[in-house]
């Protein structure tokens, strides 16, 4: 058979301009449900499933026969192991998503499995979620789990919170007990600043307030489940907030030099004089670039949508930098602190350099100060905490190496939010709640020694070094070195070597290790003395990290905040 | 923002971050519609560009036309194409009749990765979809493989918001799926939003079948169907409750195949 390619006309979408055909709705709201062990929430949505009839009646009469093989009552959760056994040979769903609609919008529920595993996966789940259900179940009342949950969602920034008050059935329907869980829980979310668009009773097992409204609360005025779901806002992506877009790339495909980037919020006119930040310099937008050409260029993008914007002046623009409009982009910082969920094995802990990624924005950081830290299984809070375990939530103060450009989390949204990488791997993420003013200013000075130590993350030093056991000293080296101290030996070079090289490595804000043997040093840098064979390895490198590492104990008072 | 625009956009925005953050990146095409969209989606993200090189890995048994359309679609749109093939596996007489997971491996998987280590690739972008079956539903947009090329679907990175993970160890090779999130419905729509052109094995014959998905002459089935047009599959694939990969052969040797060829490196 031969084969003809269908030639296609040049239709142009602009970029502002699209056509939403009566097939293509809006983008479909993206849900996660969430709450204790057994409080409802396969029911739930088997529930759903059920009464909007998303489900063939072939699955419905499949759950069934699983219930009878096992003897147990039908029951809607198993429309969910239905699916599930579906899913396992590969033929219609995903594993992860459950799509519903009603007539006015599209639905997918992101599955957010097994509780032990819950933090990760809320992370590649939850986290794009524009809204959340809180399942309470009214017979057990708020469990742990609940209270977990809800801090979890306020930490994640979702403020589309519903709290389904489930199981109402088993209490008789009662106004009064609905009422007191009511109570306890708002109060509960109201201390993390959560206030939830609805509290609804419902029992998804009968069906009441769920899709349908239930004759058995007539008490209840409010919206059915499906009716607060409904009435849910897609997350913003607020066209009438300030400019901010974060530039991916700069490409130099053709005589163009186009700069990238998606526009996080705000929108951009042709004409338009704007800023890079950090550096502050400015340029007027010539043009929005968009393929397919169609005749005439876009002239103007909005919030959502990714650009290539060319530039009347050539300045240095790269990835990582944030253009506003002038005047009302945020201040460029050194500082920023943030709620902060950590998933790596390892702590985060002082002393230690993270990458920190705000959109393509990446810069180098340290713990600066730890506020608090939450042990998101006991919910205890630990002022005196030194670093985040897995699993746990902390408030963390980070001094950044280059000048970071961030907003705090409210109104912004991608600009506000970070992800950690320890090496190569993700190791926590966080939303922002401010960036500090007290920033160091580089205006254009020249770079001293201390700005290096500041980058470096901890002083620098003379440590001049007794021990019996030559091969102690590499070791030492090799434990700053990996405790994040720039170090270096100092051992096998002549005494005038030595004299001649030690100013400028101090300069550079390292730590030089030189064996008591070597020669004295004439710097102002303070000369730190340890004994090896009296204070052993492990604890002269514990004083040390206190003497040195900025967060470890010591700062400047240069560079207090 | 309409859905087709918003994963328009999304994957826009995950081309530019792999072709940003991958060094010696390549894309996959399988002349099917859904690479298809994806070059299209590319030459959107690079304002007309393609700036990396096309992969096709030929089993020798591919649909005849599916070649013909391809060398045109090379042609027509002065893309750079390489292609790749297990030729040693072939000239040992590899085919499906000594099993199709056993053929699949040799000639799909095993033909990529020879491809990938001759070329120096260190990612690859490739137009898997979640919805397409099991195993891909779980995959994520930046998925890293280790050196063999093996996929530790257990332990996965987070996918924080739309921040990928990008930092990897040296020899780690990642591969990146801008079009996850789309169903094979909305990548219908998309064609005939764009008009984006596809081959007409997807159209109904006058014998009254039609591809609806395109693999090996020997594997792949077309179904019975009427749709002629691209509004004709949308209106299809509207009502049908028949799955999308039904006409594969391979995802029916066993119930765990796909999953199973694909932690071994099969897209």
């Amino acid at each position: 058979m031969a084969s003809s390619i269908q030639k296609t006309q040049d239709i142009t979408p602009a970029l502002t301009v699209h056509s939403t055909p009566a097939d293509n709705k809006a983008e479909p709201l993206k849900l996660v449900i969430v709450g204790h062990v057994d409080h409802g929430k396969s029911t739930l949505i088997g529930r759903i499933l059920y009464d909007t009839e998303s489900v063939e009646p072939g699955r419905v009469e499949k759950a069934r026969r699983i219930c009878e093989e096992q003897h147990k009552p039908f029951e809607l959760a198993f429309l969910l192991d239905a699916l599930e056994e579906e899913q396992l040979q590969g033929i219609t769903i995903d594993t992860t998503q459950i799509r519903f609609s009603t007539e006015k919008q599209d639905f997918v529920i992101i599955d957010a499995p097994g509780h032990k595993e819950f933090l990760k996966n809320m992370i590649s789940g939850a986290a794009n979620a524009s809204a959340a259900v809180l399942m309470i179940d009214a017979h057990e009342g708020v469990q742990e789990q609940s209270r977990r949950h809800g801090y979890l969602l306020s930490l994640l920034g979702i403020k589309n919170i519903i709290v389904v008050i489930n199981k109402l059935d088993l209490v008789n329907y009662d106004e009064q007990v609905f009422n007191t869980v009511r109570a306890e829980f708002l109060e509960f979310l109201g201390g993390l600043g959560v206030e939830p668009l609805e509290v609804i009773p419902v029992s998804a097992r009968q069906g009441d307030n769920v899709v349908h409204r239930s004759e058995q609360t007539p008490w209840y005025t409010g919206p059915t489940f499906l009716e607060a779901l409904e009435r849910l806002e897609h997350a913003r992506r607020d066209e009438n907030l300030p400019l901010r877009l974060t530039v991916q790339d700069v490409y130099k495909f053709d005589e163009r030099r186009i700069v990238a980037g998606r526009i996080d919020s705000g929108r951009l006119k042709i004409g338009d004089t704007i800023q890079v930040l950090p550096s502050g310099h400015k340029a007027k937008v010539t043009g929005i670039e968009t393929w397919p050409e169609n005749g005439k260029k876009a002239g103007e993008a909005e919030a959502g949508y990714n650009v290539g914007i060319t530039l009347d002046y050539q300045l240095f623009v790269d990835r990582g930098h944030v253009i506003t409009h002038i005047d009302n982009g945020p201040q460029p910082s050194r500082y920023l602190s943030a709620n902060v969920f950590w998933m790596s094995k390892n702590p985060l802990v002082p002393g230690r350099r993270y990458k920190l990624k705000i959109g393509p924005q990446e810069v180098y950081a340290y713990v600066h100060r730890i506020n608090r830290v939450l042990n998101a299984s006991t919910l205890e809070l630990d002022a005196s905490a030194t670093g985040v375990p897995q699993n746990d939530v902390g408030e963390i103060v980070f001094r950044t190496e280059q000048p970071v450009v961030a907003d705090a989390y409210g109104d912004f949204i991608h600009t506000a939010r970070l992800v950690i990488i320890d090496r190569y791997d993700v190791a926590g993420g966080g939303i922002i709640l401010e960036t500090g003013q007290e920033g160091v200013s580089t205006n254009g000075q020249p770079v001293g020694r201390r700005d290096r130590e500041l980058a470096n993350g901890h002083s620098a030093a003379i440590v001049r070094v007794k021990s019996g056991n030559d091969k102690l000293l590499p070791q030492l080296e090799r434990q700053l070195f990996d405790a994040g101290i720039r170090t270096y030996l100092l051992r096998d070079e002549p005494a005038d070597e030595v004299m001649r090289l030690l100013p400028r490595l101090v300069e550079l804000g390292l730590v030089i290790l030189l064996p008591e043997s070597g020669p004295e040093a004439d710097t102002d840098i303070p000369v730190i003395p340890v004994d090896l064979d009296e204070t052993g390895l492990d604890e002269t490198l514990t004083r040390l990290r206190q003497t040195l590492l900025y967060d470890a104990g010591r700062v400047l008072p240069e560079y207090q905040i | 923002m309409d859905r087709l625009t918003a994963l328009e956009q999304e994957s826009i925005f995950i081309l530019r971050e792999s072709f940003k953050k991958i060094d010696d990146l390549a894309m996959l095409w399988s002349i099917g519609k859904d690479s298809t969209v994806l070059l299209w989606l590319a030459r959107k993200a690079f304002l007309g560009h393609v700036p990396f090189p096309l992969l096709h890995i030929d089993t020798s048994f591919k649909i005849p036309a599916m070649i013909a359309y391809r060398d045109q679609l090379v042609e027509d749109w002065n893309l750079k194409l390489i292609v790749g093939q297990n030729k040693k596996a072939l000239a040992e007489g590899m085919n499906h009749e000594k099993g199709r997971l056993t053929c699949c491996t040799a000639l799909k998987s095993e033909g990529l990765k020879q491809t990938v280590e001759e070329h120096g690739f260190g990612g690859l972008i490739l137009g898997i979809r979640g919805d397409e079956e099991g195993s891909r539903g779980k995959e994520r947009v930046f998925s890293p493989r280790n050196q063999a090329a093996e996929w530790n679907v257990k332990d996965q990175p987070p996918e924080f918001w739309d921040t990928y993970k990008t930092d990897f160890e040296p020899g780690d090779h990642i591969r990146v799926h801008p079009l996850l999130h789309w169903s094979e419905i909305d990548i219908w729509r998309y064609i005939h939003r764009e008009n984006i052109p596809v081959i007409d094995l997807y159209f109904s014959d006058k014998n009254g079948m039609r591809y609806r998905s395109l693999g090996c002459a020997p594997c792949t089935l077309p179904i019975r169907s009427r749709a002629r047009s691209v509004p004709d599959i949308i209106a299809e694939l509207e009502t049908t409750r028949e799955g999308e990969r039904a006409g594969r052969a391979q995802d029916q040797e066993d119930s765990h195949a796909m999953e199973k060829l694909r932690a071994k490196g099969y897209m």
